[in-house]
């Protein structure tokens, strides 16, 4: 590597990021596309959605879309707790309800600490990952929000 | 006009003029008047068909007739709650729309922050008479 690219990857801003938890699995978003977390309140479903839909919230007079993160990323289904959480985000315009097990804490990650998805990972999930991170003892994987929403959008 | 329907476990909105009649059931003999005279009504519970987990028990009932021209739907309810003039009927959110299997769903009444579903109760009265057609 010459000494170029590593003043180039140095200049890489951190990653602000919202640790959220999923089934045992840890999982980061941008803390630039979260405008709040809430508690899990009653979510009217929509008939004929599919499961990972499970339905709308009205959020401050706004309707939004709950998008159930565990089986989205094929975690399978699990009750609702009270450490869940929905997480208020807002992407390419598009804002949503992310449906977590529980939100954990922010964390400021320099970009250099962040690795490419491994190889052997499940396809259906690492298509969901921009890259994973060693944050202490534990592995925690980027969520990918563009490709979230894409899979949504392709979905019919 | 909008009217709030109450299933055994949800509420749904649904438009007035999408109905003919809004009528008690409490037997099948009450379905005759509402059958046109060689083509009988098709009962349907709501509740059961948007969500099988939707279940209500047998006994009296408020039908909802949508007159289609091969044959009425009567789409049972537990009850109509409610009509209301001028709702704040919002669209259902774009991520939703896109992966709808049908368009039975057209939009939200966001009414003291909870979400009620718009029905296009004509669109399911046609879905069922097709699969009805498609089975026979």
């Amino acid at each position: 590597m010459t000494s170029a690219s590593v003043a180039q990857i140095d200049e890489r801003p951190a990653l602000n990021l919202l640790l959220i938890r999923v089934e045992h699995e840890l999982y980061a978003i941008p803390s630039s596309s979260v405008r709040e977390v809430a508690r899990y309140r009653t979510v009217t479903p929509v008939p004929g959605a599919p499961p990972s839909l499970p339905g709308i919230i009205s959020q401050r007079g706004s309707i939004l879309a709950v998008i159930d993160l565990r089986l989205t990323l094929d975690l399978g289904l699990a009750d609702i707790t009270r450490a869940s959480r929905l997480v208020i985000v807002n992407h390419q315009d598009t804002d949503m309800a992310l449906l977590v097990d529980a939100v954990l804490d922010l964390a400021l990650i320099p970009a250099e600490q962040v690795e490419l998805v491994p190889a052997a990972l499940d396809p259906a999930r690492a298509r969901f990952l921009t890259g994973i991170v060693q944050l202490e003892s534990e592995l925690v994987a980027l969520l990918d929000l563009n490709e979230l929403i894409n899979s949504l959008r392709d979905w019919s | 006009m909008i009217m709030i329907v109450r299933t055994a476990i949800r509420r749904y909105a649904i438009r007035r003029d999408d109905l003919t009649i809004m009528q008690v059931v409490a037997s099948p003999a009450d379905l005759y008047p509402l059958s046109n005279i060689d083509r009988p009504a098709i009962p349907v519970d709501l509740g059961e068909l948007l969500d099988p987990a939707d279940q209500s028990a047998p006994g009296r009932k408020h039908g909802l007739v949508v007159p289609l021209r091969r044959r009425p739907i009567v789409f049972l309810v537990e009850r109509v709650e409610q009509s209301l003039e001028q709702p704040d009927i919002q669209p259902l959110p774009q991520l939703i729309t896109r992966c709808l299997h049908d368009n039975w769903a057209i939009g939200v009444l966001n009414d003291d922050n909870q979400p009620t579903i718009l029905l296009d109760l004509r669109a399911i009265a046609r879905s069922i008479l097709a699969q009805r057609s498609a089975a026979n």
